[in-house]
């Protein structure tokens, strides 16, 4: 039978009368279509639905899981829309809280917790109370969620009844799956709340690690959460921990790896044995090698995160170099981040093998994959002292192409060798020289034009060359006429007569020819410094010859303190984008290392960006009761 | 932390189920415009300050699932994963438009047990169908149990659902074993191992240089292995990489609680990140890899994901050369098959041959020794075998790249010559493992509830599946 037969406007008379009793009707199965048509019209926006609001509700009482289901459903959907209607099927739901069967309280519980609606509230705080303490396990998972709902729509409601007390409780319970869902209950509550913070010791923690492989994976996900709530005071503790959660590495599920390698990646922070530490992280690499095998989306999260840990252990994968190896047929995202990587784990060993890919790569259709290649291919000879010329090597292959894109993108990049090794590989400018026809894009020629300025006085025809650039002074971007003033003035003051009709033409078109303050500003700086000094060329050419800072890779890796608070986020879109939490959501907790005997110090955390006493004591503060040493999670 | 909404719309965006999970979840409109702004590389995209979406293609279907912001982003992706494991699960694969509509109210229902405030919670199939009524296509809606004692008794003789269960069903949570359903019963008991290998391979294009390499040293002796017989003298590149990525699967239909221990050998590779189902016991593959120790879940189920690399090649090779004939403007693929034992055929063979759609306008004179081939999208040409295609066989495919006239010269005022840029193989191959992986024994240790005399075990079936075999041009 197909629901699709049962869209069909004008239906809501007829589905009434199909609801009504009738003796025939002996197993429901006429009601039970009904309502199937209802539920399958409720899906679709159909709101003609809400007029059978009281009809469905004289169904609740029927005899019938099903039935039941599928009312709920409708109850929850339309609550909002007529409270005073919904409010009427309470005492039927209240009644079936007492049911005799354990999934019929349960599925009664959870509707109730999904009607946010005052009377509903109210209604079940006694109950739940109870609830909390059913013999049956699911029954006592669902009242531990309900409270977490409850909290959502009524704060004040849940924190004077004791219901929070109640669900401390459950993390004792014998059930691992009734113990994760307390917890996670508890974790949804004071993540949302502002005054109440979860606080582990070490006896429940490891309580909760044992219990680990009894639970199902998303229950495994908010053990691992919770988790994070641990502070470690002790080193030996830290470690021990981290060697007990690591065969969840090995869990099918995705977000149970991840979560995994967060809470160990956490306990690192405080294990003191360095050689311990190494030993846990390379444990992460096969782990994140199997994730390469699931969907894209997972790969790809699974790719950022490697790219994460790799910035601060590049030698766990150092070996598996060759899964990273894009595929022509990869979406741009994961060959995006898989060349990310692979420059991550270049180094002097492998550098051959990795170049002979990246000019592979250089090949490909897909032109913004090629113009990634090509930079990284810039990079690495910046990166790898002694790799450079294999580097400067490809690239010319790859000038020799003389695909328009592959040259521009060259040159962009020769123009940071150059910046990085001055005066060591002006053998190539000749190269690039042969090749200015095609650059076209703004980048590219101001990198040329740049190389020119800097070498006017080693290159025999600069001038000219400039020259041909200028034709089109008043037409380029500023970024191309900046660089076309400055390099004008550095072949004047290395080669005066070659370049004395250019400059004047040059500060001509600068001060009086532009409405660009900066261009202006800049050109008139150039003309009052070369007219002013003009006694002394030297003052001349220390300030506009003068050494630059020179440049490195480093500047893209992130900064100790921001790795820090990433590797706390393992997993969570701020480890996608690799921007700290507060740059992307405002307003978000800012996960931190928590002070304690047993944290490292390093140079992020020295200065606690954040004091002790930040989040206001709240009466309830430890769930596990640290203080008495907890043995709360035993029988 | 928590999911907001789970939306299932056709690839136009049209909604075709609905979910929400909290009071105001973004609409399938609102996720619709985010999805038509963010670019090609937003695998998470962001509704608002808040809100991010998830979102993964299946069959002919999106879903759509968006959450609040700290969400870990792999728990909705996995959700994502399970919740088509188990729609194919309920409805069998693929999933379509019609199957949605069909469903709604055990989409419904499903959905109400696998999610709970927000969180996934049950996502095993084994626990749902405890849970949510399971139709296949042979019987029709079956009736869910009520509490009354005659009507039960009714469903009984029609169910699958026993009352028994019924009452239970939340007794699996007490059990030590969460991932089974409670109270099997099966009149035959059967039990099925079935691996399958993924293949990937990159096969580096073939310079000059290297070809020489290889002559000087007698060529096809680089190909020739342990294994494989070449068919055809070849002068072949080694791959870059060949990576297997291996899935262990059991389907059981054991009544009672089966414990099984099934051992498996890997010869002398490496095992990559092995990844295991619940229920598989840690400890005794730590101690004994290679063992696995298990109470596996009724029906099928992935009992262990690896990794193998620096794998052979596979059953099937393929070459490029361009540059060929008296216009040097022609391209040949070759394809061959290998000889490995205790294979007679492959499956579904076909070889993708990809180039630039923009520069190429066409591919004309091709020539194909057997097979067809068809440019089937931009960029695109499909040489297929349908069938069965022997082992110890080759075939050839010529042709030459047309390449858009309107293109610009080049500086020597010529527009190059295209070539393929990549051929791409698949196929399946039945009865082999390219990493060379066996079943060494299987056996049932104990099985509560299980005739003794039962011989369940009916054997095991090995797939390799050649997924891309890339040859770089």
């Amino acid at each position: 039978m197909s629901d699709a037969k049962f869209f069909a406007k004008g239906k809501a008379a007829e589905l009434r009368l199909e609801l009504m009793s009738d003796k025939k009707d002996k197993n429901y199965t006429r009601r039970k279509t009904a309502l199937k048509k209802i539920v399958a019209n409720m899906t679709m926006n159909n709101n003609e639905m809400i007029q059978l609001f009281p009809d469905v509700l004289d169904c609740i009482k029927l005899d019938s899981l099903e039935i039941k289901k599928m009312c709920f459903l409708y109850l929850i959907n339309y609550c909002r829309l007529k409270p005073e209607l919904a409010n009427k099927a309470l005492p039927a739901l209240l009644d079936d809280l007492r049911d005799r069967s354990p999934l019929i309280r349960a599925l009664s519980l959870r509707t109730i917790s999904c009607i946010p609606l005052p009377a509903f509230n109210e209604a079940l705080v006694d109950p739940l109370g109870r609830l909390l303490r059913d013999p049956d396990p699911y029954v006592r998972k669902t009242a531990a969620f309900g409270v977490a709902k409850l909290w959502a729509s009524d704060g004040p409601l849940v924190e004077k009844s004791g219901l929070i007390q109640g669900v401390n409780q459950l993390l004792v319970d014998s059930n691992p799956t009734v113990v994760s869902a307390g917890l996670a209950a508890l974790n949804d509550v004071t993540d949302k709340s502002e005054g109440m913070k979860l606080a582990i010791g070490y006896q429940d923690a490891s309580k909760l690690v044992q219990i680990l492989a009894d639970c199902n994976e998303w229950s495994q996900t908010y053990i691992l959460s919770s988790l994070m709530a641990y502070t470690p005071q002790d080193p030996a503790e830290a470690l021990l921990m981290a060697e007990r959660l690591s065969p969840r590495l090995q869990h099918s599920n995705a977000s149970v790896v991840l979560g995994t390698i967060r809470v160990i990646l956490y306990l690192t922070h405080y294990i003191s044995d360095d050689t311990a530490v190494q030993g846990l992280v390379k444990r992460f690499g096969p782990p994140l090698v199997t994730l390469l095998s699931k969907p894209h989306e997972i790969q790809y999260v699974a790719l950022r995160n490697c790219l994460l840990i790799l910035q601060q252990y590049p030698h766990i994968l150092q070996n598996d170099i060759k899964v990273f190896f894009c595929k022509y047929n990869d979406p741009i995202y994961i060959k995006a981040t898989k060349l990310e990587i692979i420059f991550l784990l270049a180094s002097e060993d492998n550098i051959k093998e990795i170049l002979r890919e990246l000019r592979e790569y250089a090949s490909e259709i897909d032109v913004q994959f090629v113009r990634k290649a090509v930079r990284a291919i810039g990079k690495l000879a910046i990166k790898i002292d002694a790799a450079t010329r294999y580097c400067i090597d490809t690239l010319l292959d790859l000038v020799a192409t003389r695909v328009s894109y592959i040259v521009q993108e060259a040159t962009v990049v020769i123009k940071n060798i150059f910046r990085k090794y001055p005066n060591k590989y002006e053998s190539i400018i000749s190269v690039l020289c042969k090749n200015l026809d095609s650059l076209d894009e703004p980048e590219a020629k101001a990198a040329m034009i740049w190389i020119i300025g800097e070498y006017a006085d080693r290159i025999e025809n600069s001038d000219q060359l400039l020259d041909e650039f200028l034709f089109t002074f008043k037409e380029e971007t500023i970024e191309v006429q900046l660089a076309l003033l400055t390099a004008t003035v550095k072949l004047f003051i290395q080669r005066p007569t070659k370049g004395q009709e250019l400059v004047l033409q040059v500060l001509k078109w600068s001060t009086e020819d532009t409405d660009n303050p900066d261009l202006r500003d800049r050109g008139y700086m150039y003309w009052r410094l070369l007219s002013s000094a003009s006694g002394n060329a030297d003052i001349t050419r220390q300030v506009v010859m003068s050494d630059k800072p020179t440049i490195s890779v480093e500047s893209d890796t992130l900064d100790a303190r921001t790795l820090e608070e990433l590797s706390l986020n393992i997993g969570s879109l701020s480890s996608v984008y690799l921007k700290p939490v507060s740059q992307i959501f405002k307003g978000s907790k800012v996960r931190h290392l928590e002070q304690s005997p047993a944290l490292r110090r390093t140079d992020s955390n020295l200065e606690s960006p954040v004091s002790p006493g930040y989040y206001p004591n709240y009466a309830g503060v430890n769930y596990f009761a640290t203080s008495g040493g907890g043995d709360l999670l035993s029988d | 932390m928590s999911i907001l909404a789970v939306y299932i719309t056709d690839t136009n965006g049209q909604q075709l189920f609905e979910y929400p999970l909290s009071d105001s979840p973004p609409t399938n409109k609102m996720l619709q415009v985010a999805l038509h702004d963010a670019s090609a590389d937003d695998v998470v995209l962001r509704v608002s300050s808040d809100e991010l979406l998830f979102h993964r293609r299946e069959d002919t279907l999106d879903f759509l699932v968006p959450c609040s912001s700290s969400i870990p982003a792999l728990i909705p992706l996995e959700f994502i994963s399970h919740l088509i494991k188990v729609l194919h699960d309920y409805f069998q694969p693929p999933l379509s438009r019609p199957k949605i509509e069909k469903n709604y109210s055990t989409i419904m229902m499903l959905l109400n047990e696998m999610i709970e405030d927000g969180y996934p919670f049950v996502t095993e199939e084994n626990a749902l169908r405890d849970l949510v009524p399971f139709t296949d296509g042979l019987s029709k809606y079956l009736p869910t149990l009520p509490k009354g004692a005659a009507s039960s008794l009714k469903s009984l003789t029609s169910s699958r659902l026993s009352s028994k269960s019924f009452s239970s069903d939340s007794s699996h949570m007490r059990s030590n074993v969460p991932w089974r359903r409670s109270n099997v019963k099966h009149n035959n008991n059967e039990l099925y191992v079935d691996i399958q290998e993924t293949l990937s391979v990159i096969i580096p294009a073939a310079s000059p240089m290297r070809q020489l390499l290889n002559s000087v040293n007698g060529g096809s002796n680089l190909t020739a292995s342990a294994f494989y017989t070449p068919a055809v003298p070849q002068i072949l590149a080694e791959p870059i990489v060949a990576i297997a990525h291996g899935s262990v699967f059991t389907t059981t239909k054991l009544s009672g609680v089966p414990d099984i221990q099934l051992i498996l050998s890997f010869g002398n590779r490496v095992l990559e990140g092995p990844a295991f189902h619940p229920c598989v016991r840690l400890a005794r593959w730590r101690e004994r890899p290679g063992t696995l120790s298990f109470v596996p879940p009724d029906g099928k189920c992935c009992l262990l994901q690896y990794t193998i690399s620096g794998v052979e090649s596979g059953p099937i090779g393929g070459d490029l050369k361009t540059g060929l004939g008296p216009m040097k403007d022609e391209f040949e693929v070759r394809v061959w098959s290998r000889v490995p034992r205790n294979v007679k055929f492959v499956e579904n063979l076909r070889a993708e041959v990809v180039f630039d759609g923009e520069r190429v306008q066409n591919v004309k004179g091709t020539r194909a020794s057997s097979g067809e081939f068809n440019i089937e999208k931009k960029g695109v040409g499909v040489w297929r075998f349908p069938g069965k295609t022997p082992m110890g066989w080759n075939a050839s495919l010529r042709g030459t790249m047309v390449v858009n006239e309107e293109l610009e010269a080049g500086p020597d005022g010529t527009v190059p010559q295209e070539f393929p840029k990549y051929i791409k193989i698949s196929y399946d191959c039945q009865g082999m493992l390219v990493s060379g992986t066996k079943v060494e024994s299987l056996r049932i240790v104990s099985g509560k509830g299980l005739d003794d005399r039962a011989k369940p075990y009916k054997g095991v079936k090995y797939l390799t599946h050649g997924k891309d075999i890339i040859i770089r041009g």
